[in-house]
Order: structure tokens, then sequence, then C-alpha cells
């Protein structure tokens, strides 16, 4: 029997070649499609689920909070690990500290060469014990126990030793503090939120930090994680940690900060705090591919039913004659389950090709090679082959039930199918693939305008064709005049200025004392002269930063005079000047930034700056967080080398090759030992939405995905639609029913589908993309014409889909006509 | 024996709050080796009473005996099994199944049977000689001629020694020599002792069979049976 049915199947697929491809590449499509976003998923979601102790790690957080004002941080002070573990004995069971000075590369030298390297920290030597990261050579136990030893990549060792053994060799960080390698990495592709390069001994800071500033409990640069003894000790250490702010953290912030926990596996998808060590992902995009991947699976479903369906209702007269010739109702549904499985069957096939086609797609949109989860997770084969089988087991039943319990007197006398209406549920069933169809469209259009919105939205400051240039972690900040001197002496070089962290990526917080308020922790952009101008802020109260330096330069040629100036001029802005913001006028509660102008804002206890200057709001970070108050201030000489990490080049836009040589030649005349790192500004703040790009990436390729199985399943209904009414326009053909009358007829039914799905489909769509987008404080608004383009495009295709079918039948003369009686 | 016997049967069919009787109260009794032909105008009943006896349908009202076993409370697998064994069907319109051969086409009952496969490559090859469609038989049943399928299709309703044949206007798709041909099948079917009952409009098909039944409006007219309610 089965071999009957194998042969019946086969048979069947010949002989209807056309539905035969559609019914099994709408379903191989959307099981394909499925797959690749549950693999995005289980990439997602497996990050830092390697460690042996992965359910007893936690790090620990830091929130500083005044009011609304502040940072979350994911690094706490220094002193933050080996405290819980001295108070805590009986909970912590180890811990271990990460820390790269807060810079976005430090200097590595080895012979004569010096790399800017971004992926380099300090920590514990109970990094080893606490992640499983082994190294292929070294000895884990040792490696970082002593000072001065560090452990590097094999990237790094293929980089700096080429084929040599790195075991022994020296590197030096920052010109001048040696470090052995002691270890090399194994490579892995694991996914960690923990990317590095090279892991140096913690011990290696006592002789580059002092003491006093590593028992600080103010400054908060380390990623701090502690192994719990059992993972149920968390809620204990996390009741303890107020008690704990309250004995150790500075009386003028232990009220607003708070500590707390966050578990290893939580970080990367749920974490997204300031200073995190890489990018995180968003759990929010997690949900919506695992959404995603089940309504194409579901369009995909239905398509393969409801083909399935149409064509074994054709096959009712065969039904018939075997249930007269002696085949009962089991044989059947056995019969029909059997084709349909086997279809299933041969559609995964197809699916695992295009998956494997897709891998190197795949790898791209995740940065990681995660088609290797196909080749060797035998869970993902086995919930691919289960799927497609149980679609096909499904589709299988419903013909396979109806048509074993058919009631074969009704048909069999007559050549055609009499009385066989489509059953209703198949609409309802087409309805649906189009609703979801018309979902993923919209979300399609609203994330992708949603990206662009956040892209170009104006965030108060020139972002266009500035240079960014990488200074921070090596002696190259000290050269920032010399560099910025002769970077002005070109005329594509516009202007030059130095920030802390790169302008609307990132900020720091700093201790500051108003007027009104004591002791605080403001968000703070430390810059050097010429900010205001490079970025080109709006200034709305009070004045620029003066430079001191030229203002005295200037007086030597009495080319520049102003009457301020004689105030002024004695006033030194690094010591005395801090700009804010409109937000910072209102949080202080000053009336109007006039009003705000000459006040008291002095960082710590010993400042002496008074706010010189309003300006407009801007966007200091990702227009993911709203507009917060903030402080610009001027560093000075004494700690510039601390604040000072990157030069911003304003050029001239008309001039951008010429630009960039200039800055390649200064950087060679002037700091030939460094390399120079630089972009442009545009560039990196576009990958703050890194995490919209992807999805909006995604939604479009799997709306593309979406509408090609629905249209594919559409097509095939519609054919069987008009093929069922052929007898009916034959005889109006014959009455004298012009063509374009015929098509109308032919096409009412399935356009008024369509459009019954456009009615379902908007509200839904609307409420959805209306709950997306208030997660972002500042997002586009939902008009119509979003939603007006997603309804032409699926009408346009419905009626080109229907055209192909209708005008066919609706062109055959009279004659054609009623011979196909 | 009384292959067949029905005791007032009765068919009503119902749409739209409309009851049309289809067979009013009809008795009938087909003997084992019986050619009978039942014969009337259109619509007079002729198929629903064939669809009844060859447990095809059940009746509204009343009886049907088949091999003196009361079929009403019979469950579906019954009824499908009875068919399996013991009747054969042939239709005007042949109805073979598109997507297999010849071969296969007739073998179908035995693999509903569960004889074996050299058991049945045995009958099906006997039937095919009998029925001269051996030559035929990887054709497909559009590639064969009116009197060729129906051929088939009496093959495939004979190749399981069936007590019973059903033919139902057996000749009405064909033309007059095959008509004749497929007749002379039949007719020696029943000499060879299986029982048919065909249903046709034709007076010269009907002369074929032994008995004649005439139906109008749902009941019997004439005929060797027993008229309770005439």
């Amino acid at each position: 029997m089965f071999k009957s049915y194998l042969l019946i199947t086969a048979r069947n697929l010949l002989k209807h070649k056309l539905y035969s491809l559609i019914n099994i590449l709408g379903l191989a499509f959307g099981i394909a499609s499925s797959t690749v976003l549950f693999l995005l998923i289980k990439h997602e979601t497996s990050y830092d689920h390697f460690h042996p102790l992965k359910n007893r790690i936690f790090r620990v957080v830091e929130t500083i909070d005044q009011h609304g004002v502040g940072e979350h941080s994911a690094s706490v002070p220094f002193p933050t690990a080996p405290t819980l573990q001295k108070d805590y004995p009986k909970w912590v069971e180890k811990s271990v500290r990460l820390f790269n000075y807060q810079m976005p590369s430090l200097s590595i030298s080895y012979g004569n060469k010096t790399y800017n390297e971004s992926k380099f920290f300090f920590a514990d030597s109970t990094f080893l014990e606490v992640f499983n990261f082994p190294l292929s050579e070294g000895d884990e136990v040792s490696a970082l126990s002593q000072p001065h030893t560090v452990i590097i990549s094999q990237a790094v060792a293929k980089k700096y030793f080429q084929n040599e053994s790195p075991l022994g060799k020296k590197i030096v960080f920052w010109n001048k503090i040696p470090l052995i390698v002691t270890g090399v990495f194994e490579a892995t592709n694991k996914p960690s939120h923990l990317q590095f390069d090279f892991v140096a001994s913690f011990s290696t800071l006592r002789s580059t930090i002092p003491e006093a500033i590593m028992n600080r409990w103010v400054w908060n640069p380390c990623w701090t994680y502690v192994v719990l003894k059992d993972k149920s000790f968390a809620s204990d250490l996390e009741a303890q940690l107020p008690t704990f702010v309250q004995k150790y953290f500075e009386d003028k912030m232990k009220d607003n900060v708070t500590l707390s926990l966050q578990a290893l596996t939580d970080i990367h998808l749920k974490s997204n705090l300031d200073y995190e060590i890489s990018p995180n992902g968003d759990i929010k995009y997690i949900y919506i591919f695992g959404v995603t991947a089940i309504l194409i699976l579901l369009i995909a479903s239905i398509n393969f039913m409801n083909l399935s369906n149409a064509r074994a209702f054709l096959r009712a007269r065969e039904v018939v004659v075997r249930k007269m010739i002696g085949a009962d109702k089991e044989e059947l549904m056995k019969q029909f389950l059997v084709e349909s499985v086997l279809m299933s069957a041969i559609a995964l096939v197809f699916a695992f090709i295009v998956v494997e086609l897709a891998s190197p797609y795949l790898n791209d949109l995740s940065d990681s090679p995660i088609s290797n989860y196909i080749k060797n997770d035998w869970n993902i084969i086995k919930y691919v082959l289960l799927t497609g089988l149980l679609i096909g087991f499904l589709s299988g039943i419903y013909p396979a039930i109806y048509l074993a319990s058919f009631d074969p007197t009704k048909i069999y006398r007559d050549n055609t199918l009499l009385g066989m209406t489509e059953p209703r549920f198949r609409s309802v069933l087409v309805v649906v693939q189009f609703v979801i169809a018309i979902l993923m469209l919209v979300s399609t259009f609203v994330s992708n305008r949603q990206l662009n919105y956040m892209k170009n939205a104006k965030l108060g400051f020139d972002k266009d064709y500035v240079l960014i240039v990488s200074i921070g972690g090596s002696s190259s900040v000290l050269l920032y005049d010399d560099i910025k001197r002769n970077l002005l002496q070109h005329p594509s070089i516009l202007s030059v200025t130095s920030t802390e962290e790169v302008l609307g990526n990132n900020y720091q917080t700093h201790e500051y004392r108003s007027s009104i308020n004591k002791a605080a922790y403001y968000p703070t952009i430390t810059v050097a002269h010429d900010f205001i101008q490079t970025f080109n802020i709006e200034m709305v109260a009070g004045r620029d930063f003066i430079d001191k330096a030229k203002l005295l330069e200037s007086y030597q040629d009495n080319s520049y005079m102003r009457e301020e100036d004689f105030f002024t001029y004695f006033e030194d802005d690094e010591e005395n000047a801090v700009i804010i913001n409109e937000s910072m006028v209102r949080y202080l509660g000053y009336s109007s930034p006039q009003e705000a102008i000459g006040q008291e804002f002095r960082s710590g206890e010993e400042g002496t700056e008074k706010i010189i200057g309003v300006v407009k709001d801007f966007h200091i970070a990702s227009l993911h967080t709203p507009l917060q108050p903030f402080v610009i201030d001027l560093a000075d000489r004494r700690t510039q080398r601390l604040h000072l990490k990157y030069v911003a080049i304003k050029i001239d836009k008309n001039r951008s090759e010429e630009a960039i040589a200039t800055l390649q030649n200064v950087w060679k005349k002037v700091n030939p030992n460094h390399a120079l790192d630089y972009f442009f500004l545009e560039d990196k703040l576009n990958k703050l939405y890194m995490k919209e790009q992807k999805w909006s990436e995604i939604s479009l390729q799997f709306s593309i995905a979406a509408i090609f199985i629905a249209c594919m399943g559409f097509f095939g209904l519609a054919s069987f639609i008009v093929e069922k009414q052929r007898k009916d326009v034959g005889i109006r053909r014959a009455i004298g029913a012009t063509t374009l009358e015929i098509v109308f007829f032919l096409s009412k039914k399935l356009m008024k589908l369509v459009f019954i799905s456009i009615l379902i489909a908007a509200p839904i769509s609307f409420i959805l993309m209306h709950i997306w987008l208030s997660s972002f404080p500042y997002h586009i608004p939902l008009t119509p014409d979003i939603f007006a383009y997603s309804g032409t495009i699926i009408v346009f295709i419905t009626m080109l889909i229907i055209s192909f079918h209708t005008f066919k039948i609706a062109l055959q003369t009279p004659v054609e006509a009623i011979k196909s009686l | 024996m009384k292959v067949i016997k029905t005791v007032n049967v009765e068919k009503i069919y119902t749409s739209f709050d409309v009851d049309t009787v289809a067979l009013n109260k009809v008795n009938l009794e087909i003997e084992q080796g019986e050619f009978v032909s039942i014969m009337g105008p259109s619509g007079c009943g002729k198929s629903t009473l064939l669809n009844l006896i060859s447990l095809m349908d059940l009746p509204t009202r009343g009886e049907v005996f088949f091999m003196e076993q009361s079929t009403s409370k019979m469950s579906d697998r019954k009824r499908a099994e009875f068919r399996r064994k013991y009747i054969g069907f042939v239709f005007q319109n042949f109805n073979l199944i598109e997507e297999l051969s010849v071969y296969e086409n007739i073998e179908l009952p035995l693999v509903y049977l569960r004889m074996p496969p050299s058991e049945r490559a045995q009958r099906v090859r006997a039937v095919m000689e009998r029925l001269d469609v051996a030559h035929k038989q990887r054709f497909f049943p559009m590639q064969l001629s009116g009197g060729h399928q129906q051929r088939v299709a009496v093959a495939r309703a004979i190749v399981a020694s069936p007590l019973v044949l059903f033919a139902d206007e057996p000749t009405g798709n064909l033309d007059s020599k095959h008509g004749q041909e497929v007749m002379e099948i039949l007719s020696e079917l029943n000499e060879a002792g299986t029982t048919v009952v065909m249903v046709t409009h034709s007076s010269a098909n009907a002369e074929f069979a032994n008995r004649i039944i005439q139906l109008f409006d749902g009941q019997i007219v004439t005929g060797k049976v027993n008229q309770y309610s005439f």
C-alpha cells in the first residue's frame, strides 16, 4: 500500500507541476525563513552560556540617580570586588575585575611597531577561573598571577609574532610598561559579551595607578563579576548592597548610588547600560524575531494546507471511486496523510538547501558564523524536520478526514464535480495569510522610516564631515596642541577640538556642586577649546570658552580687543568656567538661561567654576535616551591626559579627501610612532542604531519572504477558484459577456478577500507599531501613507496574479468556453 | 440465496425544507445468479435504488438485506468490507483513476483486499486477458478509447470475483459497437455465475437481462417482484 501511495504522490506531483512547485517551494521558503530567524535567536540567546559557572556569575552594576539625572553604569569602583568578597564570604566565592582606563584604545608596541588596541583589558588573576576561555598555549593557573603578564588572542599572536611562539615575548604598554606574554587564548566563536584580544594581569596596575585612586569609591571604571556559592544567594547579597553602599561610598554621593547584581547570561540582551564592554542586543528584538518566525511559518503552513486541500478536493471523484471499490475511511485518510507528509518532506530538502545558500548572509547579519549551528546542532535539524513533517501531517488531516467521510453518492454520476463549494475556512486562511503579510510590510516601512529618522535626525550639533581621531590611552594626547596647530594650517581643516567621549555616542558623569544643590553627579562632556565652534552648537545665553593663550597672543599684535576681555582675560576658563544646557537650567530651577549665567557650579569640593554660557539642548547620547541636563567642562592642562581621548576635526565638505590626506601627513609628522585611528563621526553615530538597522534589514528580507509565500499561495488558490468557475465563464461567454465583465466576475471574490485582509491588518498593525515606536523617546509619527503604501503593494501584486489567471480564461472564444463545459 | 432484498425501502432527500421522495416503499428481491435490469424515465429513482442496494447509501426508512444480512445497522467499515469482498461496480463514465495505469486500476480492489502481490498479479493478468486489455496494461486512462476504458472498468469490477456486479448505464458513453461488446461481457459474467444488476435507459441492453424492473416515480411498477404496496 505504501508503495502505491508513493506512486500516486509522485504522479500527482508530476501531473500538476506548477502547483506542486508552488506548494513545495512555498513551504520550503517558509521553513527556511523561520529556521534562519530561529538560528538568529539561538545565537543571540546563547551569549555567555558556555561558562560552566554561568548560573552563579553576576555582574555588579551601579546607578547614580539624582532625580532622574545621573548614570546607569555597567562598571563600578575599584574596591567593590575585593570588598564584597571580604564582607560576604558566605555568599561570594570569588570575583574578577576588568579594567581598560575607560579608553577607546591603548597603545601597544612590539619592536618598532605600535598599535592602538581597542580590546585590551587588565583582569584579576581569577579571570580564567571565573570564565571559560581555555588557553592553547600557557598555563591557566599561573598566566595572570604575576604583574606584567598578559595573555593574547590567536589573532594578536599572528599579528605581532607571525609564526613564532609568543610565550615569553615582551610587548610594551603605553610605551613604557613591559608585559610578558604568558598565554594564548584558544580561538573560539562562542558568543560572549566579553570581547578581548589582550588580558593583562591586574597586579600590573600597581605600577601605574596610585593606591589612593584604587581605594576610592568614586571613579567607577571596573567591570566587576562575582561568583556566588549558589545562585540563590543573589537575592541575599543584593539585599545587603544598600548597606554596603552606605558603609563604603563617599558621603556626598552614597544617597544617590544603588548597586545591583546582573546575571551574566542576561547581560547581552537585557543590559544596555552605560559603558558596556561591547554593544548589547535587545531582548525586544528576540521576541519580535520569534513572532516573525512563527508568523512566516504560519503563512507557509496555511499556504501548504490551502493548496493541498484545494488539490485534494479536485480528487474527490477518485476518492469516491476508491470507496466504491472498497477502500475504507482509514485507508483513504492514510493515503492523503502520506501524500501530504511526502510533499512536506520534499519541501524540507529544499528548505535545507535554501538555508545553506543563505548561510553567508546569515553570518553577515549576525557578525558571527552561526551557519555552523545548522550543521553541528542536531537539535536545530530535529526541529526543522519535525516542523516540516508536522505541517505535512496537519495539512493532510483535513482533506483526509473530510474526503474520507464524504458521501460519495453526491457526485459520482457526473464528469464534473457537483455541488463542491469552496470551504469557507479556506478563504479565512487566505485572509489570515494576507493579514500577516501586510503586518510585516507595515513593520518594514515603519522600522525603515524610524531608522532613517534616527540616523538623520537633527542632533543639535554638526555631525557631518567631522573626523574623529583616537588619542586616548597613548602619549598622543600630549601632542594634541601640536596636532591642532599643524592641522589648522591647511584650508581643508575648518576647526579642531578635543573631547572626552565621542559626541553623541557617550558621556561621563562628574561631580558638581551648584548654588542650589549639594554635590551631585551630572552627565558631563569634557572638552578642549573650540568645541562649540567645531560642532556648531547654538548658544542661547552667555559666551563660549575663551582660550587665554590665544587671547594673550592676540594682545601681542593688538588684533583682538573686546571690552569684556578686560574683565575676563585674567580669568582662566579651564579653572573657572562651565557651560550648561537648557535642560540643566530647568533642572537647577532657574527661570531662564540668563538667570543661570554667573551662578556657581563647582567641580568637586575645591572647584571654582561658574556658569558662563548656556547652549541649546542637543543630544549627547543616542536617540534611545531622552534629552537630559548636562555640563560642558573645559579640560585643564593638568587633567587633559586623563580626560581628552578624541580629537574632533571639522573639515571642508568639498575637500574631504584633501582633509584626510592632511590629517595623515600631520600625524606622520607630529606623531610618527603611533598608528592613526580615525573615523567619520556620522558613521560612528549610525552604529548606535545597529539593532534597529539589523531589525530593519531582517524585517525587509522576511517581509519579502512572507509576501512571496502568501502570493504563491494566492496564485495557486486563484488558479483553483478560477478553474472551478470555468463552467460559469463558458455560460456567460455564450450569452454575450465581454472579456472585462468576465475578468471582473472572476476577480470579485478574490479581491474581496484581499480588501478584507487590508481592513483587518490596518488597525492591528497600527497598534503594534504604536507600541514599538513608543519604546523610543524620539520616533516618527504613524501616518496613513504607510498603510496606504502597504495596502497598495498587496493589491497590486494580487491583481497581477488574478489577471494572469482570469484573462487566460476570459479571452477564450464562446465556442472554446462551451466546449470546456 | 436472496442476494439482495429490500423491505419497504424509502429514500427522501431534503433540500431547503423541501422533501423529495426518491424511493417510495420499494420491495425488491434478487436471487443469486440473476441478471436484473432496472429501467425507468429520468428521475424515477433508478440510481438511488442502485446506491442503496450496492451499500453506497442508507435508506431513510425500510431495510436492505445483502446476503440475507441486514445492512441498516452496519458500520461504515463493515459496509466497505462488503463492497470490497462481494461487490463490483461499473459506471457510466468509467471512473478510472487517472494517475494509475490500466494494470494498477484493475489491481486496486485486490490491494484493498490485502491480497499478496503474487496472487494479485496472477488475477490481474487473468482478467486483463479475459477482457482483452493486457496489451494496454501500461497505458493510462486518458490514452484509451471509451471502449477500452469501459473494458478496464469492467475488469476492475470483476477482478475480485464479486458476488454481485452493479452497472450504472455501462454503455451510456459508448458507441453501439463497444456498447454491444460490454453487454456481451456482462452476459458472459452472468452465465458464469455473477449476479448482475444493471441500470439502463436502453431497451436493447435491457434485453440481456432475465428480469426487467420498471421504476416510475420512486416505485416499482412492473417486474418479477413482490409488490406489497403497489
